[in-house]
């Protein structure tokens, strides 16, 4: 297992209360994988991959896990200069608006030569050659002439693939994107996705796409995860997810969502009520206020997430009811 | 199950005929300086020669990518900014009388566009950067009725209560004030403010682009509701197609301030025919990995050109992935390829003919 996650939790003091952003979460990657991160905003997704990127500044945040293995090593106990080893090399992060990790004063090609230059030992030349390759390979027209280009210079599509190209430049095991198209037009959505696609297929990256597209999610990943409220509440192999899922969080947010081969007119569904307040999370399983299967049981326990019986994958919920092949009860 | 989806795909009303907005030619530019190199002075074409009808009851989309011309058009339909050129029409009925009223908007001014812009409001995507923070949602759903002295002050308070029902805002919340609400809670805020000068026409931009998938259904099945139950014509801003294929009667596509596509939405959605809907539509994620996997993309090279560039011919020539030599000299025309189907590209024979008359001054 290139990543395996036990019981992470991330939690921020504030003056309302404890923030339970990230409650409790368990997460396997494998060598190659495409695993996918759905949920609302506020679910704790960027948490989550922050925390195990060693960014959350912790204290104030407040930070345990049973483990956080990465390539054999436990993350959480890596001391600072380890962390940054690590970190832009082993596993690398692409983040929804690259201007907050591009820095507007430095050229493209000195940023983009950085990592190659702290992890891979290369000659200032060396560097030059390889970064002008990277962002031929990520699809930058003119490669050599925009290696001295200014982040303003680039449209919103050439900044997200300059961060891509930034990335992978050192050929990193593990690739966690967060958003990584969200403020993108969809067509130039289309390209990026493809792009990482084709990364992930020729250089064997696995990679974390966290996103609140379910859309995104179908075409891109092997693997989903379900978040709400600080937990997965669901995980399993994409196609089954989808065509069955098994719990009641993952079918509302499915059916939620307008597709483009819905027929027109009519009604949207809707999940009813809010997203609980992190601060004050109600007893038992998070989403019990809004669930139509809910039982006197989900008040008073928070359901573990345990093995799905009866399928030929390995899936899990954290869910008392059964409700494959049932509607809700009113 | 049966029960809910009987519901969910039920017909909505079909629009009327006539025609409540009549957009023609409308063209919005921005002076941007000189060229440093040429001397020459640059005008950026934010909406380049837009026509388009709507009805009464009906929900016209109008889609397209960020920095399209889609908020532009909203804005000179408005009259908030100037427009270059163009008409715009508007035929309401007036709500005391019942009569029939019309108005030249690009000609009025002064209180005739006030009263002009009663019929006609707008939401925004952003309610937290619409609603003026120090005001209590009363003040600020009330502020239309002070502004065009419609109503006394206890007529008000009853007026500003009716609304929040009709919104699915509690009448208690009424002094409470915008941060106090979630994000979709401040878009029905928006929405109550719209409708309290009975308006027959909204303008929603992008108006639940902010949202999150589950409270975002809430707010649009309010907007189906409200249409339904007031006889409301919409133009839909959107750049999520889902939402506006499900919403719309008609859809508009546009692409560098031109519209490229206009026609049914099942239609367009069905048999696209411009090469850039064509392209559009095969971005789009479908949440269904099944289909995702045998799916091809038309993949566009490039990014979407600067609308500062001096542009000949089609538009979207330069990444299109079906163009023409002379697409990069004609300039293709709107036009009716198939009944109620109009589409601007010189693939289909209608756009190469010469502009009606009248709209060439
Ligand atoms: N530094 C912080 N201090 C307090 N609360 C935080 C902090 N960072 C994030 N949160 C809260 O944690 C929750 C999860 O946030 P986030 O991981 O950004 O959600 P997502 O990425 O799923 O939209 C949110 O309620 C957010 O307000
Ligand atoms: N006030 C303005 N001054 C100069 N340029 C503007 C102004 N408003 C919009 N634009 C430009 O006009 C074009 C269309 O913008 P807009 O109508 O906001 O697009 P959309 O709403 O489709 O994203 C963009 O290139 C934008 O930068
Ligand atoms: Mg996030
Ligand atoms: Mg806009």
């Amino acid at each position: 297992m290139l990543l395996d996650v036990k019981n992470l939790k991330t939690h921020f003091p504030t003056q309302t209360g404890l923030v339970r952003a990230v409650n409790g979460i368990d997460l396997q990657v494998r060598e190659g994988a495409a695993v996918g991160i759905v949920g609302e905003s506020g679910s704790g997704k960027s948490v989550l991959s922050m925390t195990m990127m060693g960014l959350v500044p912790s204290p104030p945040a407040i930070i345990s896990a049973d483990q956080v293995q990465f390539e054999g090593k436990d993350l959480l106990k890596a001391t600072a200069s380890e962390m940054r080893q690590i970190r832009g090399n082993r596993l690398a992060m692409i983040f929804q608006d690259p201007m907050t990790s591009l820095n507007p004063f430095l050229t493209i090609g000195d940023q983009l030569s950085e990592p190659l230059l702290i992890h891979k030992n290369l000659t200032s030349s060396q560097a030059k050659k390889r970064v002008i390759e990277l962002l031929a390979s990520v699809g930058i027209p003119d490669p050599v002439a925009r290696y001295r280009s200014y982040p303003h210079e680039f449209s919103g599509g050439m900044r997200q693939r300059a961060m891509v190209a930034m990335a992978v430049a050192c050929g990193p095991a593990l690739l966690i994107a967060d958003e990584p198209t969200t403020a993108l037009d969809v067509t130039i959505q289309a390209q990026i996705l493809e792009l990482m696609q084709s990364i992930r297929q020729n250089e064997g990256t696995a990679v974390i796409l966290i996103t609140h597209d379910m859309g995104v999610a179908a075409g891109f990943c092997d693997e989903i995860y379900v978040m709400y409220a600080g937990r997965v509440v669901e995980r399993g192999p994409t196609e089954r997810l989808f065509a069955e899922p098994t719990h009641p969080y993952t079918k509302a947010l499915l059916s939620s969502v307008p597709r483009l081969d819905d027929p027109p007119g009519g009604r949207f569904r809707t999940i009813p009520g809010q997203p609980p307040d992190l601060t004050n999370l109600p007893v038992g399983c998070a989403f019990s206020p809004r669930c139509p299967y809910v039982i006197d049981t989900c008040r008073k326990e928070v359901p573990p997430l345990t093995t799905v019986p009866g399928e030929s994958v390995a899936r899990e919920k954290a869910c008392f009811v059964e409700i494959r092949g049932k509607e809700a009860g009113q | 199950m049966s029960v809910l989806l009987a519901a969910e795909t039920s017909v909505r009303q079909r629009p009327a005929k006539e025609v409540v907005l009549s957009v023609r030619d409308l063209s919005v530019l921005f002076p941007q300086g000189y060229d440093r190199a040429t001397g020459e002075r640059r005008i950026l074409r934010a909406v380049d020669g837009v026509s388009f009808d709507l009805h009464r009851g009906e929900t016209l989309g109008l889609v397209g990518e960020s920095g399209c011309g889609k908020s532009t058009t909203a804005r000179a339909i408005l009259r908030l900014i100037g427009m270059n050129s163009g008409s715009v029409k508007l035929d309401v009925n007036d709500p005391k009388t019942g009569k029939p009223v019309h108005y030249d908007l690009d000609k009025l001014s002064g209180a005739k566009l006030r009263e002009a812009r009663q019929h006609l409001q707008i939401i925004f995507q952003d309610p937290y950067a619409s609603l003026n923070p120090r005001m209590t949602v009363g003040d600020i759903i009330a502020e239309p009725l002070v502004i065009y002295g419609l109503a006394k002050w206890n007529e008000r308070r009853d007026r500003v209560q009716s609304l929040m029902k009709e919104v699915g805002l509690d009448p208690k919340h009424v002094l409470r004030y915008p941060h106090e609400f979630s994000g979709g809670q401040r878009q029905r805020i928006g929405i109550a403010r719209a409708l309290a000068l009975d308006p027959q026409v909204l303008i929603c931009d992008e108006p639940v682009s902010a949202l999150d998938v589950s409270v975002r259904s809430q707010v649009l099945n309010l907007l189906i509701d409200l249409q339904s139950r007031r006889g409301l014509s919409y133009l839909f801003i959107a750049h999520d197609l889902g939402v506006v294929k499900r919403l719309s009667h008609r859809v508009g596509v546009m692409y560098l301030g031109k519209l490229v596509e206009v026609a049914p939405s099942e239609e367009i959605y069905r048999t696209p025919k411009h090469p850039y809907t064509q392209a559009l539509l095969s971005a789009i994620p479908i949440p269904d990995p099944v289909i995702e996997k045998d799916r091809r993309r038309i993949l566009l090279k490039g990014d979407i050109p600067s609308p500062l560039a001096r542009q000949f011919g089609c538009p979207f020539a330069p990444r299109c992935p079906q163009a023409m030599p002379e697409c990069k000299t004609i300039v293709p025309r709107l036009a009716a390829d198939a009944p109620a189907h109009e589409v601007a590209c010189l693939l289909y024979p209608p756009s190469r003919t010469a502009p009606a008359s009248d709209s060439k001054k």
